[in-house]
């Protein structure tokens, strides 16, 4: 294969965590307009969660236990060799595209750059374009408080408003209106729960009404942290799971996990404190499964941990 | 209420009543389907019909929030595990 041959098409799908980047992925998985692509699902930590919503398709390849902008790049690089040296490409194939959905930590410039220095990656693959995820419920807070939030819009080339139904419209306006400051060429589309929905005209709102100006007193580096839910019955995690959102929702970017409930086996999800409907999955039983994620900053695995095995115990003994 | 829905909503109140315990809060059933009443020991309750209410009523009551990464609330809690 040379550089006039026939390369793959990629598309970096990036977005902040909790942006919604799963839920357009499975829902243009489901709709068939994927049925071109392999899709590389990259996840910070090591109990990989989201590739369990977007199914057991065998095009979809997990990256788990590292950013694929950063720790997880050389990775990410062996995997699309390979994925580029096992499938075949012409004008008839079946395969055309390569989709990599990004940890809501990457920066997708990062791994934009890290493909195309690759000279053995770039004879195969071309970066066709950056398509970025915000959330329409905390995006202006994310523009104000997360530096990397804003480096994640500016690279994009397309934008999507996630979550369009959960504000009013003026509220997306504004929204738009910061992102137009960011990156006043990428081409914009509002979705909710994936499918493409309306945005409201921004051009309209009065100029006054830009994005608050940057704070980033938000400086420290954002971690994963992995905490064992053991033996825990799902009434324990409920509660803890509770009183941690309630007591520190704010410094928690994001929470996920898997876990099972008297009603089956529970998709949990939280981002900044908003939980999510928990979402039924079908079985079988995955390894991230009694696993719970969360992103944040300040704290660490062990200080969580032990919270939660305290918590355990006094539960269990309470209850005996 | 099927039987497992009951074993869940015991443990449910167990499980919250010793996080309140170490504040010394106390924890019973407001109804029989759903819902919690916190109390003090002086008497003052809040009903909650959910576990978002019912810290948002234990806050309320003790004047700071439940933090389960509080390291005295660990302590507290694995000291109530060994007595």
């Amino acid at each position: 294969m040379n550089s006039s041959g026939p390369r793959f098409l990629l598309t970096v799908l990036g977005g902040f965590l909790g942006a919604g980047k799963t839920t357009w992925l499975r829902h243009h998985l489901r709709s068939g307009v994927l049925r071109d692509a392999i899709v590389v699902v990259n996840e910070a930590a090591s109990a990989p969660v989201d590739h369990a919503l977007s199914g057991s398709a065998d095009r979809i390849h997990v990256l788990a236990g590292g950013c694929a902008c950063c720790e997880g790049r050389q990775e990410l690089q062996r995997l699309l060799c390979e994925l580029s040296a096992l499938t075949r490409i012409s004008e008839t194939s079946e395969i055309q595209r390569i989709v990599i959905e990004t940890s809501g930590l990457a920066d997708p410039q990062s791994i934009r750059a890290a493909i195309a220095s690759d000279q053995g990656l770039s004879r195969c693959i071309e970066v066709t374009e950056v398509v970025v995820i915000i959330d329409a419920v905390n995006g202006l807070e994310l523009l104000r408080d997360e530096a990397l939030a804003r480096r994640q819009i500016a690279c994009a080339d397309c934008l999507i408003v996630a979550k369009t139904d959960a504000v009013e419209s003026q509220d997306v306006a504004r929204l738009l209106h910061a992102l137009h400051s960011l990156n006043p060429t990428a081409v914009r589309f509002g979705a909710v729960r994936g499918v493409e929905a309306p945005l409201p005209d921004a051009d309209a709102r009065d100029s006054r009404e830009q994005r608050a100006p940057p704070n980033d007193q938000n400086v420290g580096p954002l971690f994963a942290w992995e905490i064992r839910l053991g033996d825990a019955t799902w009434a324990v995690f409920a509660v803890w799971l509770s009183a941690l959102l309630h007591a520190r929702g704010d410094e928690l970017l994001r929470v996920k996990g898997i876990v099972h409930a008297p009603t089956g086996r529970l998709l949990i999800q939280a981002v900044r404190g908003h939980v999510q409907p928990p979402e039924m999955l079908p079985r079988p039983i995955d390894e991230a499964d009694g696993t719970l994620v969360v992103f944040g900053r300040g704290h660490s695995t062990e200080m969580l941990q032990r919270s939660f095995d305290a918590f355990a115990k006094a539960a269990r003994k309470a209850s005996t | 209420m099927g039987p497992d829905a009951v074993k869940d909503r015991l443990a449910m109140l167990s499980a919250l009543g010793a996080a309140l315990a170490t504040d010394g809060l106390r924890v019973k059933a407001a109804n029989l389907w759903s819902g919690f009443r916190i109390s003090t020991e002086s008497g003052r309750f809040e009903n909650a019909q959910n576990l978002e209410e019912a810290w948002g009523a234990a806050e309320r009551m003790l004047g700071h929030a439940v933090d389960p990464l509080n390291p005295r609330f660990i302590a507290r809690v694995r000291a109530a595990v060994v007595s």
